[in-house]
């Protein structure tokens, strides 16, 4: 016992050794390491070593020597033993009452070289309270951590935002909260964020670093879907893709999982092997159906996939993609009818529609039928009129099938 | 009932009020000081004083908004006072009616709560109160009785004016005395309010009779113990007319510092003014007064008043005139920190005088009234057949602006001459009321040799420089920057009337800067600032900076509040009782943030506990004199209790178990109007769950219309969440209203029980989830669209639901209109399930038009009618002859309405679209039945059929 006791009084000594190593050097990258709790190499031997130390208090109070920390410190250990023994709860707790004079300290450090310790902070104070939410939803608590840590990334947030050098690391607390967010399902508070992010004419976009603008944009393009906003969309997305680093494929899956259903209401399909590549072949037969104006197979890959669309957002979307399949279903039953009577070949009646859906097993009635090609006319999908009165498509001569072509279905 | 206000709040030179709304007479007796937040409310401190006139009703202003609350009148008024977050506390006076009736004053208790600076007690025990202060008076050996005083008051007068001729000193020291004094730190911003009241005032200098008691403001400076020469010689000047101007102030302050301290115990310490009430009833030549207020005696009885009677502004109005006499004793809060009473300032104000008080706050505090008392020596001679108080506001400030413009004795009586003549005839051609006194150009002085220079000097002996100042040069004074530009032009142009020399001290926060207009004076000794400023001729009012006192006998003053509520519940009849608690929740939560306004509203859900024991016990009906008892009894501990966690403790409250504080209803009635809680529930008025049962029963057999069944709901609802009842019979609550609000077409009503509902789902409680999951999801489709609801609401849907008839229809319907397919989205119309199509009615306009733009622009040449009426969902597929040329009809007219064209076709014989023409000219008509306030619901005609 009492060997245990002066074995984890060294381990702590060491540990605590370190800290004040990188506070009086400023180096940041090591606070990070020590700070660090998920992945952290001190973790299990500080929290082992507090489980055998009574009271590390004099050894933390060495701290308080150099920076007001020795408070900081103490609550920051404490975290790593809870997350040692996982009790998450406590743990962010704990982490919670670290972070508060850490920001406060950070505040005062004219420089931003603890920029990525704070950093380390952020991250772990929402990897925590996902885990703190998940235990006390399991206890059948109601989780509010995550919430909790939403408002303090809001606070770190405000310390960095403003000029000077600090700003640098706003944008990655920003992408920490919206992850916050969009886990919350409470995106409508990414708006304060995004306009101080993007109002700011102090500081070039361009400046942040790139995995936080690709993450940015990657967010931003979300919001954008749920906006309807495509054309945004589109932009947001294809800068983080164009951004982001290509060996990480899931980070570009995700992004593509966005891009994609967004591509394709602007009228652009993939290639296969991109679908293949990136482990999105939900999309295929979507992209299928496009090709050939398969109405039949839409509908089928909609609801096979429905509960993973409606997760993504992107149901509504793909959703939409309906005109376009009638489009192209127009356009083969155009060629036929081409190849068969040429002369006839811009008068598409309605009784051959239908028999073209009725293959495709989709039940519909002629008005119906009238009502989709009067949408398609209307939307400009199809240029031409139809007659009522002999039930006829009457396709206009020139480009009656106008193609997107990067412009949303008006 | 005559009345002028002047009101000046910082930026906001003066408000509207003063030419257009009538108000009875207004003074404010106290400003308050808020930085930014409301929060801050909390911790200011009282800055200022005016004067206190009978009758006086509160009036608060809250952050940006002036907000008079005068019940008598039923009126209240709004001013904005644009971003300043000012609070002023001030006091409408209507010397004329002599008091509101209690009736009045009691039929508005909830409005009172409302607008309350936040009292603790009620009006009541108002009664008790005077008794007591009576008793004090009679302590200090000079007590009258209300008729002693009418008639004392004449003699005091007149001894007063012969003091004031007589004696050179006295009447300088009036001069002086007056006024704020600034402590060191000037407030960054402050406000002044200065209210004339004709009714309360003797205005004019014309009028020959003794001016009304109430009328005349006293400044007293108590706060300078020390300088015990001043005091004499204030007071001596003071004589019979004066009370202490601190003590409403002082009051107010005391009810408004109860209230920080209950809840801001860290606070910055609460002032005390010190305060003196004077009796003039027992002085009638006024000086001996000097030797009461000082003597301390006094103060004890009064202590134990104060504690009881905290509530004194909202008392002094049950009391009618019978009081009006009896407070005058003598207050030094200084020594003793006893906390003002308000009371006894109502009940001065009662007795008939006005009292400008002052109250020194740990911040300079400035009250820019000037009287001016230099012109009181002059001011008896005035036309008897004026009666005070028979004034327009406008025309005291003018004859103030004209008498201040006099420098001595001569010249002022010359203009008083003038003047006499000019409001005779006015009156007699009965100009007098309606001529514009505010604009209307002073006559030029009369030229006087003016033998009285010395004389001037010596009134002016103590007189500091800065009032010489300012009537040497009266045209360059600083312009103040909160008053518009125009007004000053024309203030300065005519007149150094008591608006300039309110304006004036504005600037004078600043000791330095001390000075006021005209004859208002400012005195500067060592330790001693005395600001004296002349409000009306015949209003010296003297004010000293409250001595600042930091401790204040915090518990002491909490039991005694604590006390004092007992007190007033024995006294006073039930109804009162349950009055007093709402006047006083509603008077604590003024002015605090929500936050805090929650917290104490659940505080005072304690309250219904106790009711709900004793009223039990009593049995219903009978034991409302139990129930108020214990109700109060109740508050009174939840008052200590917010004193206690008052600060930073308030989570202490929330840790109470309210499960065991839950109100059962004993109310067997099963009608109920609804009325929204403005303070704790009374059991005795809400109904059990049984009874509910019933009542939900009567609703849903009711023959009655909506708005009726929507009240009734509304009430069970109430009953229901106060009773925290939340189970199936909750359910059906929620679902039969939201069913009659979606049949009237109510969707804001709607709204709150789908919400109320979802959650009640999500508890576990069975009712018709599948059917309220398909109005839901259509409610979101049609009423904001967003996206994201929608998906969010989608993916909840259990698979189970998914089945159910509503809500596949519902997703249909979504499906249909995400593609715009209007021929499909019309054939569910047609087959929707439950109430869907109430909602679908909603979109179906909308859908109409677009689908008609659509047709207009895809089909040629023509479309005929049938088939437009047909997909439209004019007329079901298969219908009858009659019905289909019904739907055809409808159609046509809904089709011209949208500037369609028509043609008839021969051939079809019938009437065709012409869609080319068409597709330029249709148009979205504006809806038949908007309204301007755009809730048809709300039309003026349901209004009435309701009420």
């Amino acid at each position: 016992m009492a060997y245990g006791s002066i074995e984890g009084q060294k381990r702590l000594q060491d540990y605590v050794n370190r800290f004040i190593d990188a506070l009086t050097s400023q180096n940041g990258t090591q606070l990070s390491a020590l700070l660090a709790i998920t992945s952290s190499p001190f973790r299990d031997a500080v929290g082992s070593a507090l489980d055998l130390v009574k009271d590390p208090s004099r050894i933390i109070k060495q701290v308080d020597k150099h920076a007001p920390l020795g408070e900081m410190l103490g609550h920051h250990i404490r975290c790593m033993q809870a997350y040692r023994h996982r009790r998450y709860l406590d743990a962010y707790n704990s982490l919670e009452k670290s972070a508060n004079p850490f920001l406060q300290e950070f505040r005062n450090w004219e420089s931003a070289w603890a920029m990525k310790a704070l950093h380390t902070v952020v991250f772990e104070l929402r990897t925590l309270a996902e885990l703190a939410d998940r235990e006390m939803a399991n206890n059948g608590k109601v989780p509010d951590k995550l919430k909790g840590a939403g408002s303090f990334l809001m606070k770190v947030f405000g310390a960095l935002a403003g000029k000077g050098p600090k700003r640098v690391g706003a944008l990655y607390v920003t992408c920490q909260l919206f992850k916050v967010y969009f886990k919350l399902g409470t995106v409508h508070l990414c708006r304060s964020v995004i306009r101080s992010i993007e109002t700011a004419r102090v500081f070039d976009f361009e400046e942040f670093p790139t995995r936080d603008k690709v993450t940015y944009m990657y967010y931003t393009g979300r919001l954008e879907v749920f906006n309807d906003n495509f054309i945004q969309a589109d932009k947001k997305l294809w800068y983080a893709l164009g951004h982001c680093d290509p060996s990480k494929d899931a980070n570009i899956r995700m992004i593509l999982k966005y891009l994609v259903p967004v591509k394709l209401s602007l009228g652009i399909l993939p290639n296969e092997w991109l679908l293949r590549k990136y482990h999105i072949m939900e999309y295929n037969d979507i992209v299928q159906a496009l090709r050939r104006g398969d109405i039949r197979l839409l509908r089928y890959a909609l609801q096979a996939n429905e509960d993973q669309f409606l997760r993504s957002g992107v149901y509504l979307v793909l959703e939409k993609l309906e005109l376009q399949v009638y489009q192209r279903l127009m356009k083969k039953i155009h060629l036929i009818q081409k190849q068969k009577d040429p002369s006839k070949a811009h008068q598409i009646k309605m009784d051959s529609i239908l028999k073209a859906l009725k293959w495709l097993q989709i039940d519909m009635d002629i008005d119906e039928v009238e009502c989709i090609m009067a949408t398609l006319i209307h939307k400009n999908l199809m240029r031409g009129y139809l007659s009522h009165k002999s039930k006829v498509v009457v396709l206009s001569k020139q480009d009656p099938f106008p193609l997107l072509s990067g412009k949303p279905c008006a | 009932m005559k009345v002028g206000i002047t009101v000046i709040v910082q930026n906001l030179a003066s408000f509207p009020l003063h030419q257009q709304q009538p108000l009875p007479h207004l003074t404010v007796t106290r400003i308050l000081k808020v930085k930014q937040r409301p929060r801050q409310l909390r911790r200011c401190h009282s800055r200022g004083l005016g004067t206190i006139l009978p009758n006086t009703y509160i009036i608060s202003l809250s952050r940006c908004t002036l907000v008079i609350l005068h019940p008598p009148l039923g009126t209240s008024i709004r001013m904005e006072a644009e971003t300043i977050p000012i609070i002023i506390m001030a006091i409408l006076s209507n010397k004329n009616t002599g008091g509101y009736p209690t009736s009045n004053y009691s039929s508005h208790p909830s409005s009172w709560s409302d607008n309350s600076y936040g009292s603790y007690g009620g009006y009541p025990g108002y009664s008790g109160y005077s008794a007591t202060d009576q008793s004090n008076a009679a302590g200090s050996g000079a007590v009258s009785n209300a008729g002693q005083y009418q008639h004392d008051y004449q003699p005091q007068w007149a001894e007063y004016y012969a003091n004031m001729q007589n004696n050179p000193n006295s009447s300088t020291d009036t001069n002086s005395a007056p006024g704020t004094a600034p402590t060191s730190t000037p407030p960054p911003s402050y406000a002044s309010v200065v209210a004339q009241g004709t009714g309360t005032q003797p205005v004019s200098a014309n009028s020959s009779q003794p001016p009304p008691p109430g009328t005349q403001p006293a400044w007293q400076p108590n706060n300078q113990p020390s300088s015990a020469a001043s005091q004499a010689n204030t007071t001596s000047t003071k004589v019979g007319s004066n009370w202490d101007p601190m003590s409403l102030h002082a009051s107010q302050a005391d009810s408004y510092n109860h209230n920080m301290q209950s809840h801001f115990q860290g606070g910055p310490p609460t002032q005390n003014s010190m305060s003196k009430v004077q009796s003039q009833l027992s002085a009638p030549p006024g000086f001996q007064q000097v030797q009461i207020s000082q003597s301390s005696q006094v103060q004890q009885p009064l202590k134990q008043q104060t504690q009881l009677d905290v509530p004194t502004s909202h008392g002094f109005q049950s009391q009618g005139h019978q009081q009006m006499n009896s407070g005058i004793s003598h207050w030094r809060t200084s020594k003793m920190q006893i906390p003002n009473n308000p009371r006894i300032a109502s009940n001065l104000g009662m007795a008939g005088k006005g009292s400008f008080g002052m109250e020194g706050g740990p911040k300079p505090a400035y009250i820019s009234v000037g009287s001016k008392a230099g012109k009181l020596t002059s001011d008896d001679v005035t036309d008897a057949t004026l009666q005070p108080g028979m004034f327009p506001p406008a025309l005291r400030a003018y004859v103030e602006r004209a008498l201040s413009r006099c420098k001595d004795e001569a010249q002022k009586s010359a203009c008083q001459d003038i003047m006499k003549e000019m409001i005779t005839t006015a009156s007699r051609d009965g100009s007098l009321f309606t001529k514009d006194w505010d604009t209307e150009p002073l006559f030029p002085l009369p030229n006087l040799p003016s033998a009285s220079t010395g004389k001037d000097a010596t009134h002016r002996g103590m007189a500091p420089s800065g009032g010489m100042k300012m009537q040497s040069s009266p045209n360059k004074r600083m312009k103040s920057r909160w008053e518009p530009v125009g007004d000053d032009e024309m203030d300065d142009k005519h007149t150094l009337g008591n608006r300039d020399s309110i304006k004036d001290s504005l600037r004078d926060r600043h000791k330095e800067r001390d000075g006021s207009a005209s004859p208002p004076k400012w005195e500067k000794r060592e330790g001693l600032w005395n600001k004296s400023k002349l409000v009306q001729q015949q209003h010296s009012a003297q004010s000293n900076l409250g001595k600042r006192t930091r401790k204040v006998p915090k518990r002491g003053r909490r039991l005694g509040s604590f006390n004092g509520y007992q007190a007033v519940s024995s006294s006073e009849s039930d109804e009162e009782v349950e009055q007093i608690g709402g006047v006083t929740l509603g008077a604590l939560t003024t002015a605090e943030t929500p936050e805090e306004k929650k917290r104490r509203q659940s505080r005072t859900k304690r309250f219904d506990r106790g009711k709900e024991t004793t009223g039990g016990a009593k049995g219903v009906g009978k034991g409302k004199a139990g129930v108020g008892g214990s109700a109060t009894a109740r508050r009174a501990t939840a008052l200590q209790l917010a004193m206690t966690y008052g600060d930073g403790n308030g989570r202490a409250v929330e840790d109470i178990d309210w499960d065991s504080l839950t109100v059962r209803g004993t109310c067997q009635e099963i009608e109920k109007r609804y009325l929204r809680l403005t303070s704790a529930p009374d059991p005795s008025t809400v109904r059990p769950e049984d009874i509910l049962r019933k009542a939900l029963a009567m609703v849903q057999s009711t023959s009655k219309s909506y708005l009726y069944r929507c009240e009734q709901l509304k009430s069970i609802r109430q009953d229901l969440t106060v009773q925290r009842i939340r189970d199936e019979l909750t359910v059906q609550v929620y679902e039969t209203h939201a069913r009659m609000a979606l049949e009237a077409g109510d969707l804001p009503e709607y709204n709150q029980c789908q919400t109320q509902l979802k959650g009640l789902y999500a508890e576990g409680i069975k009712g018709c989830i599948n059917e309220f999951a398909a109005y839901s999801l259509l409610y979101i489709i049609f009423n904001h669209g967003n996206s994201r609801d929608l998906l969010s609401s989608m993916a909840r849907l259990s698979r189970d639901a998914r089945k159910d008839e509503a809500v596949k229809h519902a997703l249909a319907v979504r499906a249909a209109l995400a593609s715009g397919n209007y021929t499909s989205f019309f054939k569910l119309y047609r087959t929707a399930p439950n109430l869907s199509p109430f909602l679908m009615e909603i979109h179906a306009e909308k859908m109409r038009f677009e689908a008609v733009k659509c047709m207009a622009r895809s089909y040629r040449p023509s479309l005929p009618i049938t088939f437009i009426a047909r997909s439209l969902g004019f007329m079901a597929i298969e219908g009858g002859e009659d019905k289909e040329a019904d739907g055809i009809e409808e159609c046509e007219e809904w089709l011209k309405l949208h500037g369609a064209h028509l043609i008839f076709d021969s051939v079809s014989n019938e009437s065709v679209l012409d869609t080319k023409t068409s597709a330029t000219t249709l148009f979205m008509p504006e809806p038949e039945d908007a309204v301007p306030h755009g809730d048809a619901n709300l039309a003026l005609n349901d209004f009435f059929a309701r009420s």
